[in-house]
């Protein structure tokens, strides 16, 4: 009888105990639960900020390079490109063409395109990376991608070209396809050699096409670093776009 | 032969134990399931390799009385009747907490941990008075000190009821001579009542 009352008293204890502890048991738990969900919340806010980060990050990242000398701003498809000195300008044909630059005595050429797609969707860094990449290595394999390359570069008035090398390659976090071509130009009924390095790259609905042309093998070292130079400094990015200005001046 | 054995299952069990730590000190990782884990297979490891050369207490007085032992089923069987019956307990109680207070406790904490409290007192309160529980009543099993061979202290029922939470404690009934490691540590046997 002395055992079933302690049992009965140490049960009662219990629930007592437990009766006692439960609020504060349940303030804690929900103190502790809000502060997780406020963490979860200033983590999904700090991701959405971070997508604004990037824009600012890449707009900054624009800003310094708009600043550098001798770099040509394109406006209207939102590019630039570093173009060595002394070379002349001037404007292709085409609907989305082209500006071309020239240096009439080494006879160089750096001639840029930029075509639509028509993918019917717009092509972010990320896609375009891969799909730089897929093309890098379908070319290997499949042949009739480069008569496709070959097609263009006789369209633009070359003659036998020949596909070769090709390699993707990256600048400022883009990868473009890098295609060299072999080829000839008749001038005065001579054939001359051409070697041609081509650099392909999408952005949202267009293709972006960098072209050097180079008339002559010899220093072609110099050349080569020049392509660099160039390269190096192509950024293709929305902020890339004529400087506002603001027509209504506030008078103080 | 077989020392190089013993000596391959407690370096098995350190590397287990040591890793379990690491995460927890070192690392300071919040995965507990793998740790504990972690810390009793490290531990189901290095036992025996060290038990085969010595017998704990609750061994000797068990062999020096020539005591018949339960089999692991009848205690089994006894386990998951009043393992039930916490849970019935423990349900009720969470059930008047959500009427109570409007809050699912089980929500706010892990139910593992909210059990516990039940588990320990379950056990403590019918061992310590009548040296049994629900379960093993059912198999007429009773819970004998092995130091005293009487009643044991209420130490001793502290010790097992709180050794009782370590997962590890179910492998030890799956060996020759079931013993629990609650048993073990607390130097007591359960026994068939006369």
């Amino acid at each position: 009888m002395k055992k079933v009352l302690v049992v009965l008293m140490s049960v009662f204890g219990f629930f007592l105990l437990i009766y006692l502890t439960v609020p504060y048991l349940i303030n804690y738990g929900l103190q502790k639960k809000t502060n997780n969900q406020n963490q979860n919340n200033e983590l999904k806010e700090i991701l959405k900020n971070l997508t604004e980060f990037e824009e600012i990050l890449e707009k900054t990242q624009v800003i310094e390079f708009l600043n550098k000398d001798n770099l040509y701003e394109n406006y209207s498809h939102n590019y630039t490109i570093k173009i060595p000195e002394n070379f002349k300008q001037n404007n292709g044909v085409g609907k989305y063409s082209s500006t071309q630059f020239y240096n009439e005595d080494l006879g160089y050429v750096v001639a840029i395109n930029v075509g639509k797609t028509n993918l019917g969707y717009s092509i972010d860094r990320y896609k375009n990376n891969d799909i730089i990449k897929k093309l890098s290595d379908e070319i290997i394999n499949d042949k009739t991608l480069a008569k496709i390359f070959e097609e263009t570069i006789i369209e633009r008035g070359f003659n036998n070209p020949k596909l070769v090398g090709n390699k993707a390659v990256n600048y400022n976090n883009r990868m473009f396809l890098k295609l060299n071509f072999e080829a000839n130009r008749i001038v005065n009924s001579e054939e001359n050699p051409v070697l041609i390095a081509m650099f392909m790259t999408y952005y949202k609905d267009f293709a972006y096409i960098f072209q050097f042309v180079s008339y002559q093998k010899e220093s072609l070292e110099k050349w080569n670093m020049e392509i660099q130079k160039s390269m190096s400094n192509v950024i293709i990015s929305k902020y890339i776009i004529k400087k506002q200005t603001n027509p209504n001046p506030k008078v103080h | 032969m077989k020392t190089i054995k013993n000596l391959f299952f407690i370096i098995i069990g350190s590397i287990m134990i040591i890793f379990s730590l690491k995460l927890l000190i070192i690392d300071g990782s919040n995965e507990y399931a793998k740790i504990i884990g972690g810390i009793c297979f490290g531990m189901v490891f290095i036992y025996p390799s060290l038990k085969r050369d010595s017998k704990t207490t609750s061994e000797i007085f068990v062999e020096k009385e020539d005591l018949e032992i339960p089999n692991w089923w009848k205690r089994l069987i006894g386990f998951i009747i009043d393992y039930i019956i916490i849970l019935i307990i423990y349900s009720i109680t969470l059930y008047l907490i959500l009427q109570v207070y409007e809050v699912r406790l089980n929500k706010l904490f892990n139910s593992n941990l909210i059990i516990i409290p039940f588990y320990v007192f379950y056990y403590f309160i019918q061992e310590y008075i009548f040296n049994t529980s629900i379960g093993k009543s059912i198999f007429k099993l009773r819970v004998v000190s092995a130091i005293k061979g009487d009643k044991p202290t209420l130490t001793q029922i502290i010790i097992r009821s709180f050794t009782r939470l370590l997962p590890i404690d179910l492998f030890f009934f799956f060996t020759k001579r079931p013993i629990g490691l609650h048993d073990i540590v607390s130097k007591t046997v359960v026994l068939i009542k006369d």
